[in-house]
């Protein structure tokens, strides 16, 4: 069973680099808004896999999209971020007694699962531009591109999770 | 000791935390600097490699376009050619004892691999290096005009800092009067420019065309830039803030142009030594 998830997750990580990588990034709207899915990772991944190597993957998993977009540390910085805010962020979307399920999609509604996407979308996008834009006084363009990033994240994530076998 | 042990025991996640969080603030601090990202990016061999043959198969379909371009480019050089003809003739003519010396620019031709238009620091990678006699700071042109300053260079492959990424600046002016300001990209459309610095008292109208002006040591005098599409004064300022739109489509980019300056060194090193004095 455990081997079976850490399979899956490895597959998982290595698939959303090359689908990052070679496809979404040439598929740019609007002249300026890449959609970003390897966030999707911490959506999946398991309850009983400790918090410490969950950050640890997720900054690497950052890091290496972050080689190939020219993009520093970027995406290290606010995957691995996500990753220790991951907690707090399932108890606000699926109540507190999620800390005790080893499967955290076990008896939650629909809704509850699309928040859960949606705040994790939108906090990578939001840590993201704050980093790479790295001065306030264009907080409107922060605003903007973390509000149509993670509507256009949002809407290929729900496609990738529709496409993609429950046990890959 | 044993309550130190316990301790980072204990806070074992905030601490891994805390130690991830440095190390990507560290490095992308750095590259604030636009010339300090020295290892972690796109022009190192692993990345290069994927990009160049992700790149070729899109390039595949764009053959026809490109062709095109190059005709177009073919035409006018020949047109080019016919008039430096034309002008020797006449200057042999009249018999003038003058030696034209050895050019002061001199361009050699690369091809991209990558692109990016949608950061707010947009660079682009290319498939010449160190040892093509790449350097950091060359300019780089196309047919429609400016795409950007190259940035690093690994052996084989070169990133270029685009024109539209926040912390470029380019010497430019106004094509009919020489009234020059700098150019420079605000992070949003990277089809609009703004130019600042140009005095008052210049005649400036919409539609005229924008070139890069002669002081700077990257870009050839009269390189096209873009064409003026709004302008104003604000109040009690001295300057116009002109809106250019750039003539080059940077979405739609395949081969370019490196601007080799055989005198930068020279003019570069004067400059330092007389700012030291």
């Amino acid at each position: 069973m455990i081997t079976n998830d850490i399979g899956n997750l490895a597959f998982r990580f290595v698939g959303l680099i090359v689908v990052q990588v070679l496809i979404l990034n040439n598929l740019i709207v609007f002249g300026q808004y890449i959609p970003f899915i390897p966030v999707l990772l911490l959506f999946w991944f398991p309850m009983y896999i400790p918090k410490s190597i969950m950050m640890v993957v997720a900054f690497f998993l950052g890091l290496i999209i972050d080689v190939f977009t020219d993009t520093v540390a970027f995406h290290a910085f606010s995957l691995s971020t996500i990753a220790y805010l991951r907690p707090s962020i399932l108890k606000f979307c699926f109540g507190n007694n999620i800390e005790f399920q080893n499967n955290h999609f076990q008896g939650t509604s629909r809704a509850q699962r699309l928040s859960f996407l949606f705040i994790l979308l939108s906090l990578e996008a939001f840590l993201f531009f704050v980093l790479e834009i790295f001065n306030f006084s264009h907080i409107l363009l922060i605003f903007n591109k973390t509000v149509l990033t993670t509507f256009l994240s949002f809407g290929v994530s729900l496609i990738v999770i529709s496409i993609i076998p429950r046990n890959i | 000791m044993q309550q130190i042990i316990s301790f980072f025991f204990k806070r074992q996640v905030e601490l891994l935390y805390l130690l991830l969080l440095l190390i990507s603030l560290i490095l992308s601090i750095n590259s604030h600097s636009y010339h300090n990202r020295q290892y972690l990016n796109s022009a190192n061999a692993l990345s290069s490699g994927l990009q160049r043959w992700s790149n070729e198969a899109f390039t595949y379909i764009d053959l026809k376009k490109v062709n095109d371009a190059l005709n177009q480019e073919n035409v006018e050089l020949k047109n080019e050619l016919e008039q430096l003809k034309s002008s020797i003739q006449q200057l042999n003519r009249v018999a003038l004892n003058t030696a034209f010396g050895e050019s002061q620019f001199k361009y050699a031709s690369a091809k991209i691999i990558k692109n990016s238009i949608s950061r707010y620091r947009n660079y682009l990678t290319i498939d010449q290096g160190a040892d093509d006699e790449v350097t950091t700071d060359m300019g780089v042109i196309n047919e429609n005009g400016i795409v950007g300053v190259i940035d690093e260079v690994s052996s084989q492959y070169a990133t270029v800092a685009s024109v539209a990424h926040a912390d470029v600046q380019i010497n430019a002016k106004l094509k009919n009067s020489d009234h020059f300001g700098f150019l420079s990209w605000d992070g949003a459309d990277y089809t609009l420019f703004d130019l600042f610095d140009v005095p008052k008292n210049a005649s400036v109208a919409i539609g005229d065309t924008i070139v890069t002006g002669g002081m700077s040591n990257i870009f050839p005098e009269d390189i096209l830039i873009g064409t003026v599409v709004d302008y104003s004064i604000p109040n009690n300022q001295s300057f116009y803030e002109i809106k250019v739109a750039l003539s080059n489509d940077l979405a739609n980019l395949n081969h370019v142009q490196l601007v080799v300056n055989k005198d930068q060194n020279e003019i570069s090193s004067l400059q330092s030594k007389t700012a030291l004095e």
